[in-house]
């Protein structure tokens, strides 16, 4: 027999003797038996805080559908969003308001809600949806449509769930699957917008700015212990947004967006029914729900399921 | 180009030298400390560590070690000249090295009480690292040891700058230490702190862990021959 042969032979010899010695003890050691240690997982615990004032933090996020040339801050608000932060928990609520809800805008008599930046620009907004859901906003950000993609393209792109498929044949022709789908800026931003082809109207397309915002806050976590991201996101934010804030706060504003919890995240959309004032199509809200969802989310940021 | 963790310098003291050493080092350390200020590196290299957390042992008063803190200039986001920058990094550590000093370092061991070991947060933020102090502080083995001697001390300064000033930090801190008594351990507390200037830099957030830290005592050389030798390349 050759040296490699023997040398073989004795390793499968080994190996048997080793199954056998392994077969044997798994047989005969009872599992109550400690087994040696080959691996360990411990789970770190994290010491957090943040100073970001007293209770939740309430922020109307607003898309304003502003043209080049236009005032950001003076044109209608497209996009309608009234999130709430509770910095002691990471829960988070975001209640959407359908841009034509027909309501009461303080020192103008009634409109659509997205008149009110028009007549009194994000203050006046925050006013008139604060009335409606029954939670003045501590801040207003206002962008517009192409700030909006840049910014995040700025942080590489969101990831939204898409409950089904749609299309539009200005912004979205080949239209967005259904699923998990990545969105660059632009698609973000058509994917917030379109509203026509969606069966649900104003009410789908709010649900799906809470997708996309779904979407920016996991990109957000998931990058936001890489240096200097969040420093990034709030020159971005300066550099794209209305707020009236300075990067101190935009900077305490985005850790605490950062430390939301994805699984304490809640949603809603103010329902109402289609009307007609004057020939136009409006969106009358149910005011009670709106106070109802206003109510629950008010101190803990938590919605009731379901909504 | 030299790796970056090469082209730093950093300064450390071993703990434990004799006497004479000691009067020797200390005296050097006077002349150094005063000219030297804090200075800096960026974590692409140049730049050399701070000197900070002198410390005096649990015996009344003997200078049982001295590590200085790395400090490291990291992502500068707006307009910020370098040179701001390494002054930004440098007083940011140095309110990282008042909490490391006040909450584990600058004590007589054992210890029972952590009143005092947020110097620098905001009174919120001190609230909330006070309620989670067995993280924050040594308060978990304090009373079960007689000597705590810190081994390696590094803050890597992330700034936001607007208009050419800085507005807002992240501190990414490290701090290894081990303890004697009965308790002897190797322990790492790390993470990030937050701050931003209100009559100084104040700590408003932090998300930190504390945790054992087990080393084979081995050089980085030896560890890499080790593994070169599991991979079969003898």
């Amino acid at each position: 027999m050759s040296t490699r042969a023997r040398s073989g032979w004795r390793r499968t010899a080994r190996a048997a003797a080793l199954t056998a010695v392994l077969a044997t003890t798994g047989a005969v050691v009872p599992d109550s038996q400690v087994a040696p240690e080959e691996s360990v997982l411990v789970g770190m615990r994290h010491a957090t805080g943040l100073d970001v004032g007293r209770g939740t933090v309430w922020i109307l996020a607003v898309g304003s559908d502003a043209r080049p040339g236009q005032s950001m801050t003076r044109t209608r608000g497209d996009a309608l969003q009234l999130v709430g932060i509770d910095p002691r928990t990471g829960a988070a609520a975001a209640i959407g308001i359908p841009r034509d809800s027909y309501v009461p805008i303080p020192g103008f008599g009634r409109g659509r809600v997205n008149a009110a930046m028009v007549y009194g620009g994000p203050q006046l907004l925050g006013r008139t949806v604060g009335n409606l859901v029954g939670i003045r906003p501590d801040y207003v950000f206002v962008t517009r449509f192409p700030f909006f993609e840049d910014m995040v393209d700025d942080i590489g792109g969101i990831t939204v769930s898409n409950p089904r498929r749609f299309s539009d044949e200005n912004l979205k022709p080949r239209g967005f699957a259904a699923g998990r789908i990545r969105l660059n800026g632009y698609n973000a931003m058509a994917f917030a917008r379109i509203r026509k082809t969606l069966a649900g109207g104003d009410f789908a397309r709010t649900a799906n700015q809470q997708r996309v915002l779904r979407g920016i806050h996991a990109r957000v976590r998931s990058q936001s212990a890489r240096p200097g991201f969040v420093e990034r996101g709030v020159l971005s934010v300066l550099q794209h947004m209305s707020t009236g804030e300075g990067p101190a706060t935009l900077f305490r504003l985005g850790q605490l967006v950062a430390r939301v919890d994805p699984g304490r995240i809640s949603t809603c959309v103010v329902p109402g029914r289609i009307g007609n004032v004057g020939g136009a199509s409006i969106v009358v809200p149910n005011v009670a729900a709106a106070r109802r969802y206003g109510d629950a989310a008010r101190d803990d940021a938590t919605l009731p399921p379901g909504c | 180009m030299p790796h970056p963790a090469r082209r730093r310098r950093r300064r450390r003291h071993p703990s434990g030298p004799s006497p004479l050493r000691r009067a020797r080092l200390a005296a050097t350390a006077l002349a150094l400390v005063v000219p030297l200020g804090a200075c800096t590196a960026t974590e692409d290299g140049e730049g050399s560590s701070g000197p900070r957390g002198q410390r005096a042992g649990s015996d009344g008063g003997e200078r049982t070690g001295q590590v200085r803190t790395t400090v490291v200039r990291g992502a500068r986001v707006g307009r910020l000249s370098p040179k701001q920058h390494r002054q930004v990094a440098t007083r940011v550590a140095g309110v990282v090295d008042g909490w490391w000093d006040a909450a584990f370092v600058e004590a007589d061991y054992p210890r029972r009480r952590y009143q005092g070991s947020f110097p620098g947060f905001t009174r919120a933020a001190s609230a909330q690292a006070w309620r989670q102090r067995d993280l924050m502080t040594s308060a978990r083995l304090g009373d079960r040891i007689n000597d705590l001697v810190p081994l390696r001390r590094r803050v890597a300064v992330d700034v936001l700058a607007t208009g050419g000033r800085a507005r807002a930090v992240t501190a990414r801190a490290r701090m290894d230490y081990r303890t004697t008594g009965e308790v002897e351990k190797r322990i790492r507390v790390q993470g990030r702190l937050l701050l931003t200037f209100d009559r100084g830099w104040k700590v408003f957030g932090f998300d930190v862990t504390q945790g054992p830290w087990q080393t084979n005592g081995q050089t980085k050389g030896q560890t890499k021959q080790q593994a070169k030798r599991k991979r079969g390349g003898r």
